[in-house]
């Protein structure tokens, strides 16, 4: 008896779970190169998390102010927070601390893009669709809540940058109908910039409250997908009701460690040779100091270019304001985004009257509309997202920010109608392509025959992997895999 | 490593009885519970009552319609001072350009101590020339829409159809016209920079002259428009 054996009998007889055991070896992950966005994500999240932690052994969330002596020269004499020194201190004095900041903070760049992009391959496949639209909304709100935790992470740091963000956050918060102001009084603990309560609060939101919500809801999701298992494109030997692919072991489970292995070493090489967030450039906060040119990490610019874009409108009765204009771009315009991300399975149930359970994808030209829809929507929050680097364009090229924002304005109501009718164009464009006789793929394969003649063969079935279980290596289990993936 | 391709079937989702029974055990527990009303009356109130004790700290948390979310140490005889504390004299101010300044003996981080101090020929301030000795203006730092401070001046020659001297806040490009006690001409803001006004002492320092002439900061619901 091996003593891998001895093992697994010692475990049975104490859980009694070497069946779930059994299935989740055999697990089985269907296979393409658009899967794997998810998977570095939370690759992503787990090296945040270790960074972070090693982060949280220097840094002070104070805002008590004292005076730099440190070894970076420039800065000495400079009045600061404890926080920023602290981070100043990291970058320069703690072993490793620049290495693991800086990755820290690539990591959360590379996190939120893989989020945005494991968001549109789940869209344009629609993927969403019955039985999964939970796992959708669980996705969204984890896209929310990373988004907000990266706002948080940044604004710990109390740099000037940092410093320009949270003062909007604030004029954000002030900016909602009747209860901003209390609201704003709430978080901050009375007026800007709050002090050390504030500081408390953001620093045990970032490093506890948020990265736990976010733990919790991604276990749900991967739970979610155990459950329903992955969906899959068409090909030869797929319906909607089965799954193929590779196996968890030894297959599927070693290839998603060396992706894991891969997205470390890119985001520590990053980290590594790849400047990020120079915060002893910008210096310590004050809210009377401003820099120009700034830029915010990039899955903020959207709403820094909805807070630039949005023409002067505060509707007001008898010289009080009502509205604040903050609330347009930085409340209203999110709040419609993420609520449209909400809405999406149920207006696409609405619009295709279709209910049905899916576990085939989608390509996006065999949905027309929803991919034009899908274009449009991305179109509309990219538009502002360009208008934020107009601080680089008046500096690089000289055009004025005036000219800038009004091309913008005009650009946010008129480039989503173009990126919908291309969109729609291109997809039945290719549809029709598809329907081509010559693109038709056979009823059947086809072999030569001894004689010179052709006869038709059906392709093999493929092994299932309960059927597999327990005769591993005996070679039934193995097939070549399917060649030819025309779906058509 | 092995690249074994394995077909798994999928979990069966179509209606099961399982479901019926788990509403029907669910329901059965529940109809042993008596004087259902009471506990759901119960859970009612107490409800409402744990709502109505947020009220108070809620209505105590800041201000409300009316109040200031900033509160301005601006008043008659209050000096200007720079960044280390000294008072700030006229000559300080070039034509031109802009110096910052602070309420003296207050804190400077304090949204409603900083100022911007500019100053132009007088000939072309157009509103508020007694607030202004020799071109001198001053206006809160902190901008009307998202509470960055506006520390960009733009002052060209006027030549041609150039514009007029305005402040920029960097953040999201409202401008503001100092001719016109800074009047928003251009981007998102909705209020003028409230102005202070200002007086050279005898020895030549710049005094407030008086009260900010409005609300410091970014707007709430009830936050006056202000003129310009």
């Amino acid at each position: 008896m091996s003593k891998l054996v001895k093992v697994t009998r010692v475990a049975q007889e104490r859980t009694g779970q070497a069946g779930l055991a059994k299935t989740l070896l055999r697990y089985v992950f269907p296979d393409h190169w658009s899967f794997l966005w998810g998977e570095i994500a939370l690759y992503c999240f787990i090296v945040l998390v270790i960074t972070g932690t090693y982060l949280t052994l220097f840094f002070h969330p104070s805002y008590d102010q004292v005076v730099y002596h440190g070894s970076y020269a420039p800065l000495r004499g400079h009045t600061m927070s404890q926080a920023y020194k602290s981070v100043v201190d990291i970058s320069f004095s703690v072993k490793a601390g620049l290495l693991v900041r800086q990755t820290h903070h690539w990591a959360a760049d590379v996190f939120m893009a893989a989020i945005v992009v494991h968001m549109m391959r789940i869209f344009f496949t629609g993927a969403y669709r019955k039985p999964r639209e939970v796992n959708w909304y669980l996705g969204v709100t984890m896209f929310t809540v990373a988004m907000l935790e990266g706002y948080m992470g940044y604004s710990l740091v109390d740099d000037l940058l940092s410093g320009m963000g949270l003062v909007i956050g604030w004029a954000v918060a002030l900016s909602i109908p009747l209860i901003g102001a209390p609201l704003a009084s709430l978080i901050w603990n009375g007026e800007f910039p709050g002090g050390n309560d504030f500081w408390s609060r953001l620093y045990i939101a970032h490093v506890f409250i948020v990265p736990l919500l976010l733990f919790a809801l991604i276990g749900a999701h991967l739970l979610f997908i155990m459950l329903l298992r992955h969906t899959q494109f068409p090909g030869p030997g797929r319906t909607e009701r089965n799954v193929v692919g590779s196996a968890m072991w030894p297959t599927y489970a070693l290839r998603s460690l060396g992706l894991f292995c891969a997205v470390v070493g890119v985001l520590f090489l990053l980290g590594g040779l790849v400047q990020i967030n120079p915060i002893w450039l910008w210096g310590p906060y004050h809210t009377y100091a401003a820099e120009n040119g700034a830029q915010p990490d990039w899955y903020v610019g959207w709403l820094i270019g909805a807070l630039r874009s949005m023409p002067n409108f505060e509707p007001s009765i008898d010289g009080v304001t009502i509205v604040p204009n903050p609330f347009w771009g930085g409340v209203l315009f999110p709040t419609v985004v993420i609520g449209f991300l909400y809405a999406w399975p149920t207006i696409d149930r609405w619009v295709s009257g279709d209910r049905r359970r899916h576990d085939l994808l989608d390509r996006p030209r065999d949905a027309p509309w929803r991919t034009a829809a899908g274009a449009a929507f991305a179109t509309w929050v990219a538009t502002p997202f360009f208008e934020t680097a107009g601080d680089r364009l008046f500096v690089q090229f000289d055009i004025p920010y005036t000219a800038q924002v009004e091309v913008f304005r005009a650009l946010w109501v008129i480039a989503p109608v173009i990126a919908f009718v291309v969109a729609l164009r291109v997809c039945k464009a290719l549809a029709a392509s598809d329907r081509h006789p010559l693109r038709q793929a056979p009823p059947a394969h086809l072999r030569r025959t001894a004689s010179g003649g052709f006869e038709m063969v059906e392709p093999a079935p493929l092994p299932s992997a309960t059927e597999s279980n327990g005769k591993l290596d005996n070679g039934a289990a193995r097939v070549a895999p399917p060649g030819n993936y025309e779906t058509r | 490593v092995a690249q074994d391709t394995l077909i798994e079937e999928r979990p069966n989702l179509e209606p099961s009885p399982d479901a019926e029974e788990v509403a029907e055990i669910v329901e059965r527990g529940g109809a042993g519970i008596t004087r259902k009303r009471m506990l759901a009356t119960s859970a009612g109130a107490a409800g409402v009552a744990l709502g109505a004790a947020f009220i108070v700290p809620a209505a105590s948390l800041g201000p409300w319609v009316g109040d200031a979310t900033v509160q301005s140490p601006w008043r008659r005889g209050r000096r200007l001072v720079d960044e280390q504390g000294t008072p700030v004299p006229a000559s300080a101010v070039a034509m031109g350009g802009f110096v910052t300044a602070f309420a003296e003996g207050v804190d400077k981080e304090a949204l409603g101590s900083s100022l911007i101090v500019v100053r132009i020929d007088p000939a072309s301030v157009a509103v508020r020339r007694d607030w202004a000795p020799q071109g001198i203006m001053a206006y809160s730092k902190i901008c009307t829409h998202a509470g960055c401070a506006v520390a960009m001046m733009r002052y060209p020659l006027f030549s041609g159809n150039a514009p007029g001297p305005a402040l920029v806040c960097p953040c999201h490009y409202s401008t503001f016209d100092i001719t016109h006690g800074a009047r928003v001409v251009f981007g998102p803001a909705g209020r003028p920079l409230p102005q202070l006004p200002l007086q050279i002492d005898a020895s030549g320092y710049l005094v407030a002259d008086g009260p900010l002439s409005g609300d410091v900061g970014p707007s709430w619901t009830g936050v006056d428009r202000g003129s310009a």
